[in-house]
């Protein structure tokens, strides 16, 4: 059994011969360049090479993937490229600007970026500059440029399964744009305005996925989407809230994905985010990632007894308290207890939850991948 | 019945009446005093126990508390001549190196709404401004707020520095990655998972 067969095993909810291990696979399952950097010192691989950004305002690492091929990880990551204007993986200025006019600052003692102004930020913004600002064009191809071919390549050369890691995420990018507070604020009392920017974003988004999977749709297995919903100690929203407003958009495009390829929907949200799985999976998403199981309501066991049959799990290792702080033994444990938990029938595919901060040592990340292919043997 | 409808202009988020139902609260003879404690932290009061008992979620207890937050604006002045009496002053930011605000900002709005006096010095706050915040505003209580797990340390720091610096000052933490273990480790007097529930605790620390 290669590592496709096995991926899309789990995701079927059928027992492969181990649970199969995603790391660097994702753009919510690999590790911060410095973290990177520390990792390849330890296993004293590539050292000579450049590190390649996947992310730039998370500072995201693409991991190389010889060193994937070396830990015996199942997954790989196929990125389309930014569209023009969008942070540009390889720009290490202070201030980036994004296709949509938003300022991103860099922030060199926390490694990231994070936005500093955005067309729609502030108190007097109305319905009407939704409509009057510059909104990328939805008939922007210019990202698809060598798409397809990057896409066949690593088809042509590993048995890997491989995820199209497009994001498209209406309510992150909605909130993003008009601050999270505001946004959160105007879903009660200002919901008209909320609609109309998440209409713009899922009509850009519709355009961009209907053009990225008709390039290499026929070369990828699974599609990363993503819309965080939940919050630390509950649900960012309430469910009313979230059907009325995102639910129908993202329906709309899970539909676009689904028929433009024949691929799986790999669906991200972090925190406790419990309550809106029977939705989800009603709308189209296979898999639930990244599981964050230090969430409110995100206890593995519990999960996979309410909703086992309806989604594929994809994360579940701590990275709140387990990988960073914890003992190479603590780790194990960790693992062990969530292959316990999500692992039987299948519908498990092991991985951290989201990706690692730069203090996670190389030893815990190498644990865990042990771990997972040591106790993922049905 | 005056009072009730601004109580009720805070839970059902009408930030466009709130200013009106004072007014008129106050001209049919409610002393600024009564409108703020008995209607908007009384309003607000039910925001946590409806958030708590999870019907309401982050973005209705935002609507409400800038709801309320537009009619203690308006009261602040009355309130003066009133002499009404605050529960206390507290000092609210993020610590060292974490950016995130939204529920620091949640925090000092709840304890705004719940009749503190609350100084924010925001985010990425080094100790020293915390500690020069506390000597300034001679601040009852402290709260220190952090979303990353890796400025966790950042908070353990502070607040050992801040115990030094300022002995009388109560302690409270919170933030995603923050628990009430960690919280007892690094030698805070209090912590609370939730905005609400800050509240409450802020007027525990004070009534001893």
């Amino acid at each position: 059994m290669n590592s496709r067969e096995r991926v899309l095993a789990a995701i079927a909810h059928k027992e492969a011969d181990r649970v199969p291990v995603d790391f660097g696979g994702s753009l919510a399952t690999s590790l911060h360049t410095q973290g990177y950097a520390k990792l390849k010192k330890y296993l004293n691989m590539n050292l000579d090479k450049e590190i390649k950004v996947a992310r730039g305002r998370a500072q995201l690492a693409a991991i190389d993937y010889d060193l994937q091929d070396t830990l015996g990880v199942d997954c790989r990551m196929l990125l389309v490229k930014a569209p023009d204007g969008w942070i540009n993986s390889d720009d290490h200025s202070d201030i980036l600007v994004d296709e949509f006019g938003m300022e991103w600052k860099k922030y060199e003692d926390i490694g990231s970026y994070e936005t500093v102004s955005s067309p729609l930020f502030g108190p007097e913004v109305t319905v009407e500059t939704v409509k009057n600002m510059k909104w990328p064009d939805p008939g922007d191809t210019s990202f698809l440029a060598g798409a397809r071919e990057k896409a066949e390549q690593i088809r042509k050369s590993t048995d890997k399964a491989i995820i199209a890691n497009l994001a498209l995420q209406i309510n992150t990018q909605s909130n993003k744009l008009r601050g999270f507070e505001d946004y959160l604020a105007d879903m009660i009392g200002n919901p008209a305005l909320i609609e109309s920017i998440m209409d713009r974003v899922t009509e850009l988004y519709i355009e961009r996925a209907k053009a990225i999977l008709k390039e290499v749709g026929d070369f990828v297995d699974i599609v990363y989407v993503g819309d965080d919903l939940g919050t630390q100690i509950g649900p960012m929203f309430s469910l009313n809230t979230y059907r009325k407003l995102l639910k129908p958009r993202q329906k709309k495009l899970f539909e676009v994905i689904k028929s433009a390829a024949d691929v799986k929907i790999f669906y991200h949200s972090c925190g406790a985010c419990s309550v809106f799985i029977d939705d989800l999976a009603e709308i189209g998403i296979d898999i639930l990632n990244p599981v964050q199981v230090s969430a409110a309501g995100m206890d593995t066991k519990e999960l996979k007894k309410k909703y086992g049959d309806k989604v594929c799990f994809w994360g579940a290792v701590d990275t709140q308290r387990v990988l960073p702080f914890g003992t190479v033994a603590e780790v194990k444990d960790e693992v062990k207890r969530r292959i316990e938990d999500l692992a039987p029938g299948g519908g498990y595919v092991c991985a951290s939850v989201h990706n690692l901060r730069p203090e996670v040592p190389p030893e815990n990340i190498l644990a865990m991948i042990e771990a997972a292919k040591e106790y993922g043997v049905y | 019945m005056s009072i009730q409808t601004v109580y009720d202009a805070v839970l059902e988020f009408n930030n466009s009446s709130i200013v009106a139902e004072i007014k008129r609260a106050m001209a049919e003879g409610a002393d600024a005093g009564a409108v703020l404690a008995d209607g908007l932290i009384k309003a607000m009061d039910e925001v946590g126990q409806r958030y708590a008992r999870g019907e309401f979620f982050v973005p209705e207890m935002l609507s409400a508390a800038r709801t309320m937050k537009t009619g203690l604006d308006y009261l602040k002045p009355h309130l003066a001549e009133a002499q009404s009496e605050k529960e206390g002053t507290i000092v609210i930011g993020t610590v060292k190196g974490d950016l995130h605000d939204i529920g620091k900002n949640l925090v000092a709005i709840m304890l705004e709404g719940g009749g503190f006096e609350v100084v924010d010095i925001g985010v990425d706050a080094e100790t020293a401004k915390f500690v020069t915040a506390i000597q300034e505003q001679n601040a009852d209580i402290v709260c220190l707020s952090a979303l990353l797990t890796t400025t966790m340390g950042a908070m353990q720091k502070s607040v050992q520095e801040i115990k030094t610096q300022c002995p009388r000052v109560w302690v409270m933490v919170g933030g995603a990655p923050v628990t009430q273990e960690f919280a007892d480790k690094i030698g805070a007097n209090g912590y609370s998972g939730d905005a609400a529930g800050a509240v409450v605790k802020a007027r525990e620390l004070l009534a001893g």
